[in-house]
């Protein structure tokens, strides 16, 4: 298989940049004809496999060819000497066809294009980029007396030989022709006609293709791409085992594909893969898109197997794949893109602790890191990251951001939310990125900027603040509905009971539940029906908390309870065992502190006995910049009520 | 310095030192060690986004400032503040300015919470 790959270290494809234009060196001249001038001689010189530099050429017919999940345009073009049909628009380029921009006779100026061999013989052009010269209607009929290049093709086959090295290199890589467009359906014959099969001399025929050609009934392709999107590593847990996965999304001028790992492939893969870097990928599994977690445009995604190749492609190949396309957003217009991905790039100009929420609907804790994002605009927004991405981001150093696909939710008016395609890149190579270093080193990183996202929810760590006092509980009999309330307070511990803080918990790390001693040694969980030598220990704190208005008892379990104490559940459970005059100093020491809770509250009938059972979910240092906005805010608030 | 205490020294914004010409009044803001005369006779206290106030002092600086710096003193013609003094402010809570001066404005703008008598 590595043999293989090896010959892909050779370009088929011959970049317009690659070599300097035979305009440039005198080679061919432009004719004026009827006020325009063709690049004569462009079309051999393509065919000879030089590169031309933005050569001016004419339609002279448009085959729109329908495909897989997009239709590709097939040109016949001219020089006004020559013309040749195995011309290809870029499909980010259709746009001009079906807008009539692009119609027969119109003459265009090709500024990007990809001039790649097929079969050795045989030069597919694939414009990726080119300007309008002059409309159909302006010319009004055919430039010159152009010979097809079909009459003219020993000429050209002579010349190719003459380049026989090129050539035969070419020969294991084999671009598709224009029909493998039309998605090949199994009852078809295979897309490459008999003469256009590729010939290896080892027999191995893999081909580069399109992301956009690619469907299940071919084998024997290999993809030539750009990682434009990396997921995390997921991990999942059902009734039929358990396992993990990763995607990623490549692209190439003819679309983009998901492509999925799942366990070992996903364990090997994970680290190989890198953001923005160039693949070949073949030997995989292609099989049609699953619309609820896929965001491309193909109709089919891909799995590795085990026997996939990926290999990195760190020739000037990769030069012609293209790069991320953003089309940035200003941070001051997001306020209209509610609920829409946006691209978004800007400087990191603070960032907050890492935290852990709950979410609620999937009963699962995650990880958040927020932060504020700035840019010319003069507006700034929140962002949020979740998971892995929130623990690794480290933000200090004030760098640029870039985002796609980021979600724009009305969260806190208007924030920023990162899902599992969205693409975070630090200090990118792009020049947006370089204006916006240049522009916050001048003056940027002082500008007051319009916060987009109302703050005052911060601190609390909490998805949504509704900042309450505890005097509220009572007033607003909270917790009285079906569903419990979640409030967020500025509370000072007053005290915290010694009793039962801790209880012995069954070991297993999925299970929580208190074990019964057996008086041997031996401890029972009766959830898990398990007997064990140790136990863990859980922590349970019953605190009472104050504000200016009231105080309540609460609640606080393990993870805000460590937070709180600043040790861990074990070391505290030793400590009581050990030293019980230190285990008192250590539950003494959060008295009188401040801190923001998130506290759920709910009453539960007891005996007939209504009582309200406060559960702190959440907490975290008082941050009193954002405290004396709130209070601000709050301020405005009565302001306007008066 | 004890006539310093028997006079008002209100907490303004650069925007009112137009009003305390010839008063004294007390000023926060950030100090950065470039911005200090190379005689030690004045320094630049920002005190918001967009303004540095001057401080003259009566002696010159005999130690480095930087970072948040109080200073209580009298607004000349020019809207200068003469150094009666100051107070280096050392703290590892985070500070905001924006707070500040909007405390302040508050402050002014709800005299009947907040007076100065």
């Amino acid at each position: 298989m590595h043999e293989q790959f090896l010959h892909f270290k050779n370009t088929p494809a011959v970049s317009y940049q690659a070599t300097r234009s035979a305009f440039q060196q005198g080679l061919l001249t432009d004719k004026a004809n009827m006020g325009c001038h063709l690049s004569e001689g462009a079309i051999q010189a393509l065919m000879n496999g030089e590169t031309p530099s933005n050569p001016v050429l004419q339609c002279l017919g448009i085959k729109t060819i329908s495909g897989s999940g997009m239709d590709r345009v097939r040109l016949l073009l001219s020089d006004g000497l020559q013309s040749f049909g195995t011309s290809m628009l870029a499909s980010q380029l259709n746009h001009l066809v079906t807008d009539g921009k692009l119609e027969t006779f119109t003459v265009i100026r090709i500024t990007q294009y990809q001039s790649t061999m097929l079969q050795g013989t045989k030069r597919i052009l694939i414009c990726l980029n080119l300007e309008i010269v002059k409309k159909a209607v302006e010319i009004g009929g055919k430039i010159g007396d152009p010979i097809p290049l079909a009459q003219a093709a020993g000429v050209g086959n002579v010349q190719q030989r003459a380049a026989p090295a090129k050539a035969y290199q070419n020969e294991n890589i084999c671009p598709p022709a224009p029909n493998t467009m039309q998605s090949p359906k199994p009852s078809h014959k295979t897309p490459w006609g008999k003469d256009e099969a590729p010939v290896t001399p080892g027999g191995t025929a893999t081909r580069i293709m399109p992301i956009g050609a690619l469907t299940p009934y071919q084998n024997k392709w290999s993809i030539r791409a750009r990682v434009s999107q990396k997921g995390q590593m997921k991990e999942w847990k059902n009734a039929r085992g358990e396992g993990k996965l990763f995607s990623f999304t490549v692209l190439d001028d003819s679309g983009d594909i998901r492509i999925t790992c799942f366990k070992e492939e996903a364990d090997k893969y994970f680290d190989i893969i890198e953001m923005g870097k160039v693949y070949y990928i073949s030997n995989a599994s292609l099989k049609p898109a699953n619309q609820q977690y896929n965001n491309t445009s193909h109709d089919y995604e891909m799995t590795l197997r085990r026997d996939s190749v990926v290999t990195i492609c760190d020739s000037g190949d990769s030069d012609t794949v293209p790069k991320i396309h953003y089309s940035f957003k200003k941070i001051k217009d997001l306020e209209k893109d509610i609920n829409s991905f946006v691209d978004v790039i800007g400087i990191v100009k603070s960032v907050d602790e890492l935290s852990t929420i709950m979410i609620k609907s999937q009963n699962r804790e995650a990880k958040v890191r927020k932060f504020s994002l700035v840019d010319q605009s003069g507006a700034e927004i929140r962002v949020t990251l979740w998971g892995k991405e929130a623990e690794n981001f480290d933000g200090s150093s004030n760098p640029v951001v870039a985002l796609k696909g980021a979600k724009v939710s009305d969260f806190g008016n208007c924030s920023l939310s990162t899902v599992s395609t969205t693409t975070l890149s630090i200090s990118p190579e792009i020049t947006e990125a370089y204006e916006l270093k240049n522009w916050y080193a001048t003056g940027g990183s002082t500008q007051a900027t319009q916060n987009l996202t109302t703050t005052g929810t911060g601190g609390g760590g909490s998805s949504s603040a509704n900042w309450k006092t505890l005097a509220d509980i009572k007033f607003e009999s909270l917790g009285t509905s079906d569903k419990p309330d979640y409030i967020t307070t500025k509370v000072t511990v007053l005290y915290c009971k010694k009793e039962n803080a801790l209880y012995q918990a069954c070991p297993n790390a999925q299970c929580n539940k208190k074990v019964v001693d057996e008086g041997n040694g031996q401890f029972r969980c009766e959830k898990c029906n398990t007997q064990s030598s140790s136990f863990k220990y859980r922590m349970i704190l019953n605190m009472h908390l104050a504000d200016e208005y009231d105080s309540t008892w609460v609640t606080c379990f393990q993870e805000q309870g460590e937070m709180l104490l600043g040790v861990t559940a074990e070391e505290i459970g030793l400590l009581k065992v050990e030293n019980e005059s230190g285990y008192e100093t250590a539950l003494k020491k959060m008295n009188f502190n401040s801190y923001f809770m998130k506290l759920r509250v709910k009453s539960d009938k007891f005996n007939d006995e209504e009582r309200t059972r406060v559960t702190v979910t959440n907490l975290s240092p008082i941050s009193y910049v954002d405290y004396a906005q709130k209070l601000f805010a709050d301020i405005d608030e009565l302001q306007q009520a008066v | 310095m004890d006539e310093l205490y028997a006079t008002p020294r209100p907490r303004v914004t650069a925007s009112m030192l137009p009003k305390y010409v010839g008063n004294n009044v007390t000023m926060v803001g950030l100090v950065d060690s470039g911005d200090i005369a190379s005689d030690g006779n004045s320094f630049r206290l920002k005190v918001d986004d967009k303004t540095a106030v001057t401080v003259v002092m009566n002696t010159p600086l005999n130690e480095l400032l930087e970072d948040v710096v109080e200073v209580t003193g009298t607004v000349n013609n020019q809207s200068h503040l003469q150094c009666i003094t100051y107070r280096k402010i050392t703290s590892t809570v985070e500070f905001s300015l924006d707070n500040y001066n909007k405390t302040v404005e508050l402050a002014h703008s709800h005299p009947e919470y907040c007076t100065y008598k």
